[in-house]
């Protein structure tokens, strides 16, 4: 089915073709394969591959969200095999040799202080290749901790150590540069995912590619798929799920289809605590599918028993490998389903996630934590802006027309429902699988953050890059909506919305060259 | 019969083209070409969260160790806090490998004022020190840090061969303001430090960022269209 999806040719052609052994056959049959590829995603392939790269390449190093312990992370499991500690260690957050290049390349003092510039004259780049000429080899291995994310499962950090030891010529910054690529392809292949859930859902090759331009030209997905992050590996394992997940409901629970949803689920949850929201939305998955294709009851319990099996060893490996992080040895170290001194209270979380999205009422008590921080700097301006470590900002005229592009969305969306509910009962196991799944992180990012809040209340711990799981439902939405203009209109929304997109990607490029370099 | 309405692609292209040409107009270009500061290095930035004072008395010398003057930086920048009447003058020496500049900061500024002194800037560029010299009969305290986000820059301040908690928080600026789009291969240039090999190159990023600003809107308006014109 993806071969199917990704390519423009019936899939019989691509099965009949000559399949010769030589490598020139092979390097013939690589470039028909490539030819197949539909012209409108290569194209978004090249925009989505460009964007990354000048990310990767134009922000300063540790300049991504906590970058300086993910890389960290990244380094340690790479010299040594093993995670770095998350609250204990030999008190070196990181390598010396990381800490040397931060050194002269002025990185540190640069995280999210707008008037810092990095080092980028002759004489500091000269001083630092003296420094790491003269360090010895354990300078890059004894960044045993505390990892403010040691606490994090190993899967991402696991993958980033392929490119990092791939580096050419052992300099630090070529292994940093080669792993913050390793993220870039992870990033490529989220964008590729949406293209297969556009191909799933919309017969119309323009709504599909609307769909996928969506996530292509995102910005601060693109941003987030230049840093070392393992956030970027979450974006992927959700997008890959939710096509899965479609599959499953419109086509029925094959054993590979289930085995593939286990894994993006155990892909999840080996990734990041956050990832832990998937689970909820398999058991949706699995529900779904069971009440919309009715399977003979060894066959559910089968198909339950693979996919929940291979996501609940995820949780094995998860919990076996956190078992010796700090967090009272609880999962994930503790980061998901913190208590504080504070008791739980369900009606003070109501009353947070009420006054996160609307107003306050009369009656509430104000809510916990920060008092003007909700959907706004959420759900718009961190989840398309606020770059680098959240100081690289749109103008706040682009934050109010995206909040007002939001809130519009939303609402058109409703419309869409109520005047074609016809159609809404007919798909209801799509609209709910994707509905539900959206909800799943939801709340575990709410519960998360009110647990948070009751230890500390200055940290609300929910920023707009963890909604990125969900960028590819937020593609969806804004492409039902579109469908259901007339035609004409439809088309000059198109256009609109793929200049937005361009407009936004460029500029938050462009305000992070000025902020870095001018 | 052919339709008098344009084809959807035809609106579709119309769409994306107005949208750009709007940007352009209204945020891009008056972006690019704004004439704007060019800092030349920050040693230690202003403070994050409060200001802090660095007190020199009178006859006191406060220099930054490992501080690096490119060969564009031409002004020193300084902020005085607080200084007693008349506010002193300051002597600033900038000197590393091969390199010495003296400039005066005559007195008699007010209090929180930012003071500049104009030094020439080394043919290369060099990691030195740079020092501040009470030259007059009163105290003065200048804008310092010592909060965790700035601190952690790589000078250090010692007050007559004393290290002290606040760094001074100084600035090296150039005299030639311009746009960005002026100062792009400067820019590039910067971007270029501390990259090896290939991904330091010049050519390599100014060909990246020629893609992103041609290459981005060109493939996505290819594959909108194209995909409207595979539809039609």
């Amino acid at each position: 089915m993806i071969v199917e999806a990704l390519s423009r040719v019936a899939p019989g052609a691509i099965g009949t073709r000559v399949r010769g052994r030589s490598p020139r056959a092979a390097i013939t049959r690589a470039r028909a394969r490539a030819r197949t590829v539909p012209r409108p995603l290569a194209a978004l392939l090249a925009v989505a591959a460009i964007q990354v790269v000048a990310w990767a390449f134009m922000m300063p190093p540790f300049q991504g969200p906590d970058e300086l312990a993910h890389f960290g992370y990244v380094q340690h499991l790479a010299e040594t095999g093993e995670a770095p500690e998350q609250t204990g260690g030999s008190g070196a957050a990181f390598s010396s040799e990381q800490a040397e290049a931060i050194r002269w390349e002025n990185l540190h003092a640069l995280i999210g202080v707008l008037g810092m510039r990095p080092g980028w004259t002759e004489a500091e780049e000269r001083r630092w290749h003296e420094v790491e000429a003269s360090l010895p080899n354990e300078a890059s291995a004894n960044g045993e901790g505390p990892n403010s994310v040691g606490q994090n499962p190993p899967l991402y950090y696991a993958l980033e150590t392929i490119p990092y030891h791939l580096a050419p010529g052992g300099s630090f910054f070529n292994r940093f540069y080669l792993t913050r690529l390793g993220s870039a392809a992870i990033y490529l292949a989220a964008v590729a995912f949406m293209w297969l859930i556009a191909s799933e859902l919309f017969p119309q090759l323009w709504a599909r590619t609307l769909a996928t331009a969506i996530v292509a030209l995102h910005p601060k997905l693109a941003m987030l798929g230049a840093s070392i992050n393992a956030d970027i590996l979450l974006v992927l394992a959700w997008t890959a799920f939710i096509y899965v997940g479609l599959r499953i409901i419109r086509h029925g629970p094959s054993v590979k289809r289930l085995l593939g949803a286990g894994t993006a689920a155990a892909g999840s949850v080996l990734t990041h605590g956050r990832g832990l929201a998937i689970i909820g939305a398999l058991l949706v998955l699995l529900g779904i599918a069971y009440l919309r294709w009715r399977p003979a009851p060894w066959r559910a319990l089968r198909g339950a028993a693979l996919s929940l099996g291979i996501a609940g060893l995820g949780l094995a490996v998860v919990a076996v490998f956190t078992s010796g992080v700090s967090g009272g040895g609880a999962i994930y170290g503790g980061e998901i389903g913190r208590i504080g001194e504070k008791a739980f209270n369900i009606r003070e979380l109501l009353s947070y996630v009420w006054q996160f999205y609307l107003p306050k009422l009369q009656f509430m008590q104000p809510t916990i934590g920060l008092q003007n921080y909700g959907f706004r700097e959420v759900y718009v301006q961190s989840f398309y802006g606020d770059f680098a470590s959240l100081e690289v900002e749109f103008p706040p005229f682009v934050t109010d027309l995206l909040e007002i592009a939001t809130v519009l969305l939303l609402f058109a969306l409703y419309t869409v429902a109520v005047t074609r509910l016809d159609a809404v009962k007919r798909h209801w196991p799509t609209v709910a699988f994707l509905l539900l799944t959206g909800l799943s992180l939801l709340a575990l990012l709410h519960v998360t953050a009110y647990n948070s809040m009751l230890t500390n209340p200055a940290d609300p711990l929910f920023t707009g890059r963890y909604l990125l799981p969900l960028v590819s439902i937020l593609a969806i939405g804004v492409t039902v909506v579109v469908m259901a203009l007339p035609p004409r209109l439809g088309a000059l929304a198109t256009g609109g919305l793929v200049a937005t997109g361009i407009v936004l990607s460029l500029s938050g490029l462009g305000i992070a060259f000025v902020r870095f370099y001018a | 019969m052919r339709s008098a309405l344009p084809s959807p692609r035809t609106v579709a292209a119309l769409g994306a083209g107005l949208g750009l040409v709007i940007a352009c107009i209204a945020w891009f270009i008056p972006y690019l070409t704004r004439e704007r500061d060019d800092v030349s290095g920050v040693p230690v930035p202003r403070p994050y969260f409060a200001d802090e004072r660095v007190r020199l008395n009178r006859g006191s010398e406060a220099c930054l160790s490992e501080v690096a003057f490119d060969t564009d930086a031409e002004i020193v920048e300084l902020t005085a806090l607080a200084a007693g009447r008349p506010s002193p003058r300051l002597a600033v020496i900038a000197k590393g490998p091969g390199y010495r500049q003296n400039a005066v900061i005559e007195g008699g500024y007010r209090p929180r004022s930012v003071l500049m002194a104009r030094i020439t800037p080394p043919q290369r560029s060099v990691v030195g020190t740079l020092c501040i010299a009470n030259r007059g009969k009163r105290r003065i305290a200048l804008l310092g840090t010592t909060d965790i986000r700035t601190v952690i820059a790589r000078a250090t301040t010692r007050i007559d061969g004393v290290e002290v908690v606040p760094d001074v928080s100084v600035r090296f600026l150039s005299t030639g303001s311009g746009s960005v789009l002026e100062r792009a291969g400067k820019m590039v240039d910067r971007v270029a430090a501390f990259k090896p090999g290939l991904f330091g190159a010049p050519v390599f990023l100014g060909l990246v960022l020629l893609l992103v600003a041609v290459g981005v809107p060109a493939a996505a308006f290819y594959s909108m269209l194209s995909s409207f014109r595979d539809s039609d």
